[in-house]
C-alpha cells in the first residue's frame, strides 16, 4: 500500500490479488446478489486508490479496507438505485462433488439456503456486526470504531442478531 | 429457551468468548458449566453462530477481474498522461522564457510549423477520405460486422463481451456499429459489457456520431464504474461538448460521493 501511495498505482493489482475475495465475501453476505458484489469490489478498489492518502500506514490494511467498504455499501444502500429494488439472487450452494449422501447433501444446501436467507432478514446493523466479526475477523472494538458507536452495542447488535437469526429460521421451518 | 434477562450475563460471556483468538469449543463447556440454568440458552447461540459457516460464497467471476485490471489502466493512463504533458510544458515554458526576445518568437514559430506538420501526419491516418479508402479496399468488412450488428442482448456475458471486444479490429466508418454499439452502453444489464462498449466506441471516436453516442450516454448511467470510465474516454478524448450532460448527471441523485469529486477533477481538467 505504501508503493500505491507514492504513485506506484499499478501495485493496486497485488493488493487486488490479495484481498479480492475477502472484499467480495464481504459484499456477499451484505447482498447476497453475486453481480452487484463483484460491482461494488471494483468500486471499492476505486475508492481505495483515490483515498490512498487517508491510509495512515500503521494497523492493518485489512480494517482500513473494510472500513473504506462498509462505507461503499452504507452507500449503496442508502442510494436510490431502481435496480434494487429487484429480488437478490437466489441462493445456490456449491455442490460437495465428494459428498456420497444426495439426501444429506440435500438437506445441508437447504439449510445453507436457509441461513442466508435468514442473514439477508437482518437489519443492516447486525447483519454488517455479524458478518465482520464472525466472516472477517474483525475485532469487536474495532467494528465498533468504524461504526462509531461503543464495543457494547456491537455486542448487543451480535447478541440480538443470533437470536433473531435463531426466530426467523424457526419460523421458516414452521 | 430462558428468558433473556436471566441469561443477560452468560450472553455477554459467550459473546466474550466468541472473539478470543485462543477460542476452543471447550471455552463453550466451561461457560455452560459457570452458568448450568442458562446452558441450553448457550449451546442454542453457539450452534447458531456455528451454523452460520454453512454459508457458502461462490467464486466471484473472472468478469471481476476484467473489469478492474480495465479500470486500473484506464487511471493509470488518465492519471500520468497530464503529468507526462505538465512536465513537458514546463520544461518547454522554461526554455522558451530564457530565450532573447527574437529567437523566443523564432522558436514559437518553429514549434508551431512542426506541430502544423505533425498534425497534419497523424490527423492524416485518420481522416474521413483515408477511412473511406480502407473499406474501399476490405470488401470483406461489412460482411465480418454484420455478424456484431446482430449483437444478441440474450446471449451469455462472455459471448457479448467477446463480441463488443473484437469489432474493434473492424475498420471504421461502419454505423451499424456504432449504433450497436450504442445501444449496448445504453441497455446492456452487464456492467462490464457495458464498460468494453466504451473503450470500442472511444475506438472509433474520431466519427462524431461516436462521440455524440458517448456523450448521450453520460447523464443515463447509473453504475459508478461506469460513469468514471466516461468521464476517463472524455477527457482521453478531449471532448470538451459534454458539459450539459455532466451537469444533468452531477445534478441527479445516481452519483455516489466519490464518483462526483472525480468526475468534478476530471471537468477541471477538461475546460
Amino acid at each position: 500500500m505504501k508503493q500505491v501511495q507514492h504513485g506506484d498505482v499499478s501495485k493496486l493489482g497485488l493488493l487486488y490479488e490479495r484481498y479480492k475475495g475477502d472484499a467480495f465475501a464481504y459484499f456477499y453476505r451484505c447482498t447476497g446478489d453475486q453481480g452487484r458484489s463483484e460491482d461494488l469490489v471494483q468500486n471499492l478498489f476505486i475508492r481505495m486508490l483515490k483515498y490512498r492518502s487517508t491510509f495512515g500506514g500503521h494497523g492493518e490494511f485489512s480494517y482500513w479496507m473494510f472500513a473504506m467498504a462498509r462505507n461503499l455499501y452504507i452507500d449503496h444502500v442508502r442510494k436510490k438505485d431502481p435496480l434494487r429494488k429487484r429480488q437478490p439472487m437466489e441462493y445456490v450452494p456449491e455442490e460437495i462433488d465428494e459428498d456420497p449422501n444426495p439426501e444429506e447433501r440435500m438437506e445441508r444446501s437447504e439449510k445453507a439456503r436457509q441461513l442466508h436467507n435468514a442473514l439477508g432478514k437482518l437489519s443492516e446493523e447486525k447483519k454488517e456486526a455479524i458478518v465482520l466479526s464472525r466472516f472477517q475477523g474483525l475485532k469487536y472494538r474495532e467494528i465498533a470504531k468504524m461504526c462509531n458507536c461503543t464495543e457494547n452495542a456491537i455486542k448487543s447488535r451480535i447478541q440480538r442478531g443470533l437470536l433473531e437469526l435463531k426466530e426467523i429460521l424457526e419460523n421458516t421451518r414452521v | 429457551m430462558k428468558d433473556l434477562s436471566v441469561c443477560e450475563e452468560a450472553q455477554w460471556e459467550l459473546i466474550n468468548t466468541l472473539e478470543k483468538e485462543d477460542f476452543s469449543p471447550r471455552d463453550i463447556d466451561r461457560l455452560k458449566e459457570r452458568f448450568p440454568d442458562c446452558s441450553d440458552f448457550i449451546q442454542e447461540q453457539y450452534a447458531m453462530w456455528s451454523s452460520l459457516d454453512e454459508i457458502q460464497v461462490p467464486e466471484p467471476s473472472a468478469a471481476m477481474d476484467a473489469g478492474f485490471y480495465r479500470t486500473l489502466s484506464s487511471y493509470s493512463q488518465v492519471n500520468n498522461q497530464p503529468f507526462v504533458l505538465t512536465r513537458m510544458a514546463n520544461y518547454l515554458d522554461r526554455q522558451v522564457m530564457s530565450w532573447s526576445s527574437v529567437t523566443r518568437w523564432t522558436g514559437v514559430a518553429a514549434l508551431f510549423i512542426v506541430g502544423l506538420f505533425a498534425g497534419r501526419f497523424l490527423l492524416g491516418v485518420n481522416t474521413p477520405a483515408s477511412i473511406k479508402n480502407e473499406i474501399v479496399h476490405h470488401p470483406s468488412s461489412e460482411e465480418a460486422s454484420t455478424t456484431f450488428v446482430g449483437y444478441n442482448a440474450e446471449a451469455n456475458t462472455a459471448e457479448r463481451l467477446k463480441e463488443i471486444q473484437e469489432v474493434r479490429n473492424q475498420p471504421a466508418g461502419n454505423h451499424k456499429i456504432y449504433e450497436a454499439l450504442n445501444h449496448a452502453l445504453l441497455n446492456d444489464k452487464n456492467v462490464n459489457v457495458r464498460l468494453s462498449a466504451i473503450e470500442s466506441l472511444v475506438h472509433f471516436a474520431d466519427d462524431p456520431e461516436v462521440r455524440k453516442y458517448l456523450i448521450h450516454a453520460i447523464p443515463r448511467q447509473r453504475s459508478p464504474l461506469v460513469q468514471v470510465a466516461l468521464a476517463d474516454a472524455m477527457i482521453l478524448l478531449h471532448e470538451k461538448g459534454a458539459r450539459d450532460a455532466w451537469e444533468e448527471l452531477l445534478q441527479s441523485d445516481d452519483v455516489q460521493h466519490d464518483v462526483k469529486d472525480y468526475v468534478e477533477e476530471s471537468l477541471d481538467k477538461l475546460y
